[in-house]
């Protein structure tokens, strides 16, 4: 029973593993409690440098600065976040054509379909609404979308969203 | 008080080959004198985030100057960018605030306490290494060659008054400067590798 239910998280390894993978050099993001764990994996990655800001929208704006100067970052919020970076999204990543990927804690979701997190009710009709694609990320088993999306990123230059929607295992 | 295209004159003697992030009323100024234009990082669009991108930009290119010519207004909206940069603290970035007693960007409407912000301030408590102000052409000339040379970040606010006929914002896209940015790091990368 025990080890069930360790299986079916996501560990911070296996993350970490899909941005390495893809070449990530930067993490822009916002620290929050459901990233803890992420937090200190990433911090003991030598080709990985995070870099911490003070609201969600200047994720987008470092990340397209980190870009136009040649490196590969992604950017790590919550959904919260994503509405608060509502217009750097749609002036530093659409209109650009930047291809970025956008790793988005997916608070209130829930298997069920029931939640009363508007955060979690709304984040995939803003998607939607924007045009941009996602993946929802819930396990290790489910990491290798982090890929699928890194390549559609690259190949359509557009920003793609995984939703982890779950918390981070230890 | 400093003319505007002044200081951008002085940016672009002092320039070398440093990137130059610009927003806003500094925007209109600076393409009128940059002779690097494959070099500056245009902000047309979402004219708040000139110092996080001006930050992004001094991590993915840590062996150049990069310069972000921001005004004050544009700044006000996004104050947590100044902690931000200052947390991470990249040497190789210097952020000038124009202060524009005019409120251009705003085609002359005031901004409420505008005036009473102290930029300089908090640019040094939020972690800035340096921090100053000008409001003498003649001072800022000779103060230049330092601020260049100075470990970042640069904090420097210039009060300014601009041109009596506001210019234009460059006829190029967003899109298609930043495109010329990209390939020209990409060149200049491949030419030294």
């Amino acid at each position: 029973m025990t080890t069930e239910v360790y299986d079916s998280i996501l560990h911070p390894a296996s993350l970490v593993a899909e941005l390495k993978k893809n070449n990530v050099s930067h993490v822009v993001w916002l620290p929050d409690s459901e990233t803890n764990f992420l937090y200190n994996m990433m911090m003991e990655e030598p080709t990985i440098d995070l870099i911490p800001v003070c609201r969600e929208g200047e994720t987008m704006a470092v990340a397209a600065g980190l870009w136009v100067g040649g490196a590969n970052p992604v950017v790590l919020i919550q959904n919260t976040g994503v509405f608060e970076a509502g217009d750097s999204i749609r002036g530093l990543c659409l209109d650009l054509n930047q291809p970025l990927v956008m790793l988005v804690g997916y608070r209130g979701w829930t298997r069920r379909g029931l939640t009363p997190d508007s955060a979690g009710r709304f984040i995939e009709h803003i998607l939607h609404a924007w045009g941009i694609n996602y993946y929802l990320v819930e396990t290790d088993d489910d990491a290798d979308r982090i890929s699928i999306a890194f390549d559609e990123s690259q190949r359509l230059n557009r920003p793609v969203a995984v939703l982890i929607g779950t918390e981070f295992g230890a | 008080m400093i003319p505007s295209r002044e200081v951008a004159r002085a940016i672009n003697y002092h320039r070398e080959e440093a990137l130059v992030v610009s927003t806003s009323a500094a925007l209109r100024e600076w393409h009128q004198v940059s002779e690097r234009r494959d070099l500056d990082v245009d902000l047309t669009d979402c004219m708040d985030r000139a110092p996080a991108v001006g930050l992004g930009l001094s991590l993915a290119q840590p062996g150049r100057r990069i310069l972000v010519l921001d005004c004050d207004a544009t700044l006000r909206t996004d104050l947590a960018g100044l902690a931000t940069i200052g947390e991470v603290a990249p040497e190789n970035l210097v952020h000038f605030v124009l202060e524009d007693a005019d409120h251009t960007s705003t085609d002359g409407t005031p901004i409420p306490g505008l005036n009473r912000i102290d930029f300089e301030g908090m640019a040094r408590s939020a972690g800035y290494a340096h921090a100053c102000r000008f409001d003498k052409l003649e001072e800022l000339l000779i103060g230049m060659e330092e601020i260049m040379r100075r470990p970042g970040p640069v904090l420097v606010a210039v009060k300014v008054i601009p041109e009596a006929e506001q210019s234009p914002f460059p006829g190029r896209s967003m899109a298609s400067g930043w495109a010329e940015v990209r390939s020209s790091l990409a060149e200049q990368s491949h030419g030294t590798a």
